[in-house]
């Protein structure tokens, strides 16, 4: 008797802690995902505008390079975090692999820029694949 | 006129010296993040180091005797080795922070990875301890890290809508895109990063170094009550640029070419020229400064013969320990840490660590042993106590906040 009260008086309380810990969990993979988006707006960003001020004149070769570099270790740190989640649901996992997309596509202009830039190739047609990028990690971002 | 010349000399210095890369990557990542509404803290911060730096030379001036040596003596071995222990842990990872700073700086000149440059930026530093008076090493630097104005430049030069920037700095929100937690996070950071330990003992023991007495209190209370408030300005230029230039197109702040970006965009290759200027001698003159303090903080506890005024051969445990302590920062660095990361810790402890500096200072210059009729005034120890409110406040925060924010994230 005393065994299923103690029982009856816990399982509010279990239930309680597991809706907390999967509310949570949910949380933390939705904010995961959010920032590891954020991260990658950045890391395009400060790309894009690295590359415009190189375009202009004003930003040397070796500080577009490096802005560039430090933007690849943002994006590649970002989508090892995103990879390395676990989706609770279906539609978390729908939006890891957004993310996830969005980021491989960023990287890969970024990427891209950078071995133009330093094999002294045409820099035009990078700015539109870069924009093409923030604009996919945007709406990934939901 | 010399002593005119004297007085000018010190105050640029102390603007120059002001910034490191505690407070230069700070201010950048909270002017990209939270525009101005971080501004408050810089000026908290400014008036803090103000009051106790003032305090802190002025016991050196008058006692004629460094920080470190009284505390011990004062308050005994256990609460000088707490206080000890704190401020060598800081002053070891600032040291490593100010370093990998100068190594970063050479890769935006060079495009070369910044762990070739780790190894030779800690020989200069070594060297230039070794060989150069103190007064070369601390003029040299402050003056050349006076090229850092080129923020407050390239901030007019950019054109920004002034109001919006007094609005964001003087009604204070925290933005939609950020938690509280984070915004509090960075302002006890920003706190850390402007209150600095190393900055009171290198300012005590350099007193001593050139000779301060009663004398020179008028100089001491110019340097800080004029140099540091225009360097505390240069902070805010440079969170100020973060602000315009970075924050309306959502690039979080996470490295050091980040930063250069608003004064390139503004100023191009020459603006550019002159901020590599400062920012290497900035950081090295950290440096500089963070090596002689592990060097002073450690030699005065334990009653060694230390000071640039002697030879190395009369004061051979103090350089030991300098280099040791070189050694060391350079084998954080060559783990593969990221410098901007341990900059960013080295700002949050030290925020931890400033009740354990800051409460011996008040102490001893209350003590008319030490002070004779030069002992804080009641306005001074008015102010000195709220301080030590707000800085057991700070350190208090500092580690629940950096939990719960995820370290800024």
């Amino acid at each position: 008797m005393r065994v299923q009260s103690v029982c009856v008086r816990k399982i509010p309380g279990f239930a309680i802690v597991l809706t907390a810990a999967l509310l949570s969990g949910c949380a933390a993979t939705s904010d995961t995902l959010r920032d590891a988006s954020e991260a990658g707006v950045s890391a395009v960003g400060s790309s894009s505008l690295a590359l415009e001020l190189h375009a202009d004149g004003q930003a040397l070769t070796p500080l577009t390079d490096t802005v560039l570099a430090d933007a690849i270790t943002e994006l590649t740190d970002a989508s090892l975090t995103v990879v390395e989640l676990t989706p609770a649901t279906a539609s978390e996992e729908q939006q890891r692999d957004d993310v996830e997309q969005a980021l491989r596509e960023a990287l890969d202009a970024v990427t891209g820029a950078r071995a133009a830039l330093a094999q002294g190739g045409a820099m035009s047609d990078w700015p539109a694949e870069l924009d093409a990028a923030r604009a996919d990690l945007e709406e990934a971002a939901g | 006129m010399k002593k005119l010349f004297a007085v000018a000399l010190g105050v640029l210095t102390a603007i120059g010296g002001f910034v490191d890369i505690g407070d230069l990557v700070t201010n950048a990542v909270v002017g990209s993040r939270f525009g101005m509404s971080l501004a408050w803290v810089v000026v908290v911060g400014v008036v803090g180091i103000c009051l106790f730096a003032n305090m802190s030379g002025r016991v050196a001036a008058v006692s004629g005797r460094a920080t470190f040596e009284i505390i011990r003596e004062r308050l005994g071995p256990r609460a000088g080795l707490a206080n000890l222990g704190a401020s060598f842990f800081i002053n070891l990872m600032t040291m490593a922070a100010e370093i990998g700073g100068i190594a970063l700086v050479l890769q935006l000149v060079t495009g070369i990875g910044p762990m070739l440059w780790m190894p030779l930026a800690a020989f200069a530093v070594w060297i230039v301890v070794w060989r150069a008076k103190f007064s070369q090493l601390e003029n040299a630097a402050g003056l050349l890290g006076l090229s850092l104005i080129v923020f407050a430049v390239a901030v007019v030069m950019l054109g920004p809508d002034w109001g919006e920037l007094a609005h964001q700095a003087f009604v204070p929100t925290v933005p939609a895109s950020e938690q509280p937690s984070t915004y509090w996070f960075y302002a006890v950071a920003l706190f850390g990063a402007a209150m600095t330990p190393y900055e009171v003992f290198f300012f005590s023991s350099g007193a001593i170094e050139e000779g301060w007495t009663r004398k020179d209190l008028g100089q001491e209370r110019v340097n800080v009550f004029v140099g540091f408030p225009l360097g505390g300005l240069l902070s805010l230029a440079i969170a100020a640029s973060a602000a315009i230039v970075l924050l309306p197109q959502a690039i979080a702040v996470t490295s050091l070419s980040q930063v250069v970006l608003p004064v390139v965009q503004a100023g191009g290759t020459i603006a550019f020229c002159f901020l590599i200027v400062g920012m290497l001698a900035a950081f090295f003159g950290a440096a500089l400064e963070t090596t002689l303090s592990s060097g002073y903080t450690i030699a005065q506890y334990f009653g060694w013969s230390w000071g640039k005024f002697r030879r190395p051969a009369k004061a051979a445990r103090f350089h030991l320990v300098m280099i040791v302590g070189l050694v060391i920062a350079l084998g954080i660095l060559l783990t593969g840490v990221d410098p901007i990361a341990v900059t960013e810790y080295s700002v949050v402890f030290s925020a931890v660590a400033l009740p354990l500096t800051y409460i011996p200072i008040l102490i001893i210059s209350n003590d008319p042993d030490y002070m004779g009729t030069e002992v804080n005034g009641r306005a001074v120890n008015a102010l000195g106590l709220v301080y030590l409110v707000v800085i057991v406040v700070a350190a208090v925060a500092a580690i629940p906040l950096m939990i719960i924010s995820g370290a800024g994230a």
